[in-house]
C-alpha cells in the first residue's frame, strides 16, 4: 500500500487523524501566509487553530470531491490554502508586503540574492511552461519584444514549414541586433508570417497586442496575489536574457 | 481511482484538485501527462497560472520524488507508453490490409479491360481535383497532414528543463552537434570529457520515445539510421549520472 493510499484510507475512515497527521503541513501553510503578509505573527496559533476548525467542517467535501487523481498532500495543501485566503478576508486585514523587486535595491549579502535569482530563473521557466502549444509563439515574440537576436531554430520551432526564403527574410530583419527596430517595424515585418503559419488574418496591432498582454500576464503572475514582488515589463528582461543566454552563448 | 466528470469547478477555473495534480505535475516534471482540457485551459487563463504558482511555492521545499507512483501521472505515463505502441500495431495492420487491397485491385484490374475502364472513371471522379468533394478531401487530408508534421516540432516540456540545465555546464562537456542545430541524416555526435569512460547514448523523439540506445566506451556515435522531420533530443550518461542533454533537428 502506498502512502496516498494510506491517506486515502484514512480519509474515508478516520479524517481527523488525517488531519493530525498534517499538522505540520498546516503549520508550514501558516507561517508562509504570514511571511507573505496574510496574518500577523503573533496570530500563528490562533489561525492554525480556525484552520483546523474549518478542516473538521470541510470534512464531508473533501470526502465527496478527492478522487485520488493528484497526492492527496499536495490536494490537502491547496485547501489549507483556501481556507487561509478566506480566514483573512473574513478577518479583512490589511496586507503588509515587502515590495522589493528583485533588481531594485537590495540589502541581501550576494551569496543570498545569486540564491533568490535562481528561484525566480525557476519560477520564471515554470510559467513558461504554461504556455503550453503558444509556447513556441510566445519564445518567437519574447525574442521580438526584447530584442534579441533570432536564430534558423527559433524560426523552425514555431513555424516548422517555414520556407527558405520566409525564413532568409526574417532572419535578415532580425538574425543580428536590430534594436533601432521599433515595435509598429517589427510586427508590420513579422504578422505576414504570423498569418501563414496559423492560417489567420490578425491585423499587426493585433499581433503586438497578444504579446503585450502575454507579457504583462507573466509579470502579473510573477509577481503573485497577493503582490509580493515587483516586476515589470522591464525588469522581465533579466529573466529573459537569462532564459536565452545558454543559446545564445553557443552561437 | 474513480475518474472525475469535469476537471473544473462551477466557477469555470480548474478545481481543487485538478490544481492539486497540475503542481503534481510540476514537481515531476510531466506536465506533458496531464488532460488536454486542462493545459489548454491554464495556457489561456491568468487566474489559475497565478493558483499554481502560489500553491506550488508552497510544496516546492517538499520532496516530491516519490519512491511510491504517482496515482495518476504514473498510471498515465505506463497507459501512453502501452497505447502507442498498440497504436503502431494497429497501424501497421492497417497499412498492410491497404497495400493488399490496392494490389489484389490492381491485379483484378488488369484482367478485365471493362472493369477497369468504369472503375477508373468512378477513381477519377472520387479524387479528381475540380470536383467539390476531391477538394474538400485534399483539404483534409492537408490539414490534417499539418497538424501532425507540426506536432512533430513540438517541445517536450520534461526534456527543455533537462537541456536547459545542460547548458550551463556545455563548455566543460562540449558536446556536438550543438543544441537545436539542424542536422541531414547521418548524425555524428560528439563529446569531450576529462577522461575517456564507457557511457550510454540515448536518442529520442520529441515525445520521448526512445529511439536508439548504444554503450559505448568512446566519445563520438555516427547515428546512420533515418529519421523524419521534427525535433529530437541526446542524452549522454554513465553509470552513476546523466551527463549531458541535447536537441536538434531535422528538416
Amino acid at each position: 500500500m502506498t502512502e496516498n493510499d494510506k491517506d486515502i484510507e484514512l480519509l474515508r475512515s478516520n479524517p481527523q487523524a488525517l488531519i493530525i497527521k498534517y499538522q505540520e503541513i498546516v503549520k508550514i501553510i501558516v507561517k508562509k501566509s504570514i511571511a507573505a503578509g496574510v496574518f500577523k505573527a503573533s496570530e500563528f496559533d490562533d489561525v492554525v487553530q480556525d484552520v483546523n476548525t474549518a478542516l473538521l467542517t470541510k470534512i464531508p467535501a473533501m470526502q465527496s470531491q478527492y478522487n485520488g487523481m493528484s497526492l492527496f498532500k499536495t490536494y490537502f495543501s491547496v485547501i489549507v490554502r483556501n481556507i487561509c485566503l478566506k480566514e483573512h478576508a473574513r478577518n479583512k486585514r490589511e496586507i503588509s508586503v515587502d515590495q522589493r523587486g528583485i533588481t531594485g535595491s537590495m540589502d541581501h549579502p550576494h551569496v543570498e540574492e545569486k540564491f533568490i535569482f535562481e528561484h525566480e530563473r525557476q519560477r520564471f521557466k515554470t510559467i513558461l511552461s504554461f504556455y503550453h502549444r503558444q509556447r513556441p509563439k510566445l519564445l518567437f515574440c519574447l525574442k521580438l519584444h526584447y530584442r534579441i537576436p533570432l536564430t534558423p531554430e527559433d524560426i523552425y520551432l514555431w513555424y516548422p514549414k517555414c520556407s527558405s526564403a520566409d525564413q532568409n527574410v526574417l532572419m535578415e530583419h532580425f538574425g543580428s541586433k536590430f534594436d533601432e527596430t521599433d515595435d509598429v517595424e517589427i510586427y508590420k515585418i513579422v504578422t505576414p508570417f504570423m498569418n501563414k503559419n496559423e492560417n489567420k488574418s490578425n491585423s499587426v496591432d493585433a499581433v503586438r497586442k497578444w504579446t503585450d498582454s502575454k507579457i504583462s500576464e507573466i509579470v502579473q503572475v510573477l509577481n503573485g496575489r497577493p503582490k509580493k514582488l515587483n516586476y515589470t515589463e522591464d525588469t522581465l528582461k533579466t529573466l529573459v536574457d537569462d532564459f536565452f543566454s545558454p543559446f545564445l552563448l553557443e552561437n | 481511482m474513480k475518474q472525475p466528470d469535469n476537471y473544473f469547478s462551477d466557477d469555470a477555473h480548474v478545481s481543487e484538485e485538478t490544481l492539486a495534480l497540475y503542481v503534481d505535475a510540476l514537481s515531476l516534471n510531466k506536465i506533458y501527462l496531464l488532460p488536454a482540457a486542462v493545459l489548454e485551459h491554464v495556457s489561456d487563463c491568468e487566474e489559475c497560472k497565478l493558483e499554481i504558482v502560489e500553491v506550488l511555492s508552497l510544496v516546492e521545499d517538499r520532496a516530491c520524488h516519490a519512491i511510491d507512483p504517482h496515482p495518476y501521472l504514473g498510471k498515465k505515463a505506463k497507459l501512453t507508453a502501452s497505447r502507442f505502441s498498440v497504436m503502431y500495431r494497429i497501424a501497421a495492420v492497417i497499412l498492410v490490409g491497404i497495400s493488399l487491397s490496392v494490389f489484389f485491385y490492381l491485379f483484378r484490374s488488369m484482367r478485365d479491360d471493362r472493369n477497369v475502364f468504369i472503375s477508373s472513371s468512378k477513381v477519377t471522379e472520387a479524387v479528381h481535383p475540380e470536383t467539390e468533394k476531391g477538394r474538400a478531401a485534399k483539404k483534409e487530408v492537408e490539414e490534417s497532414r499539418q497538424r501532425v508534421f507540426a506536432d512533430n516540432f513540438s517541445e517536450s516540456p520534461n526534456l527543455e528543463n533537462l537541456v536547459s540545465s545542460a547548458s550551463r555546464s556545455v563548455s566543460t562537456f562540449r558536446a556536438s552537434p550543438k543544441n537545436g542545430a539542424i542536422v541531414n541524416q547521418q548524425i555524428l555526435f560528439e563529446w569531450k570529457t576529462p577522461e575517456v569512460e564507457s557511457v550510454t547514448v540515448n536518442i529520442l523523439s520529441n515525445k520521448e520515445k526512445l529511439l536508439k540506445s548504444i554503450r559505448l566506451k568512446k566519445s563520438q556515435f555516427l547515428f546512420t539510421g533515418t529519421l523524419d522531420p521534427g525535433l529530437y533530443y541526446w542524452k549522454v550518461e554513465n553509470k552513476d549520472e546523466l551527463l549531458y542533454v541535447g536537441k536538434f533537428l531535422v528538416k
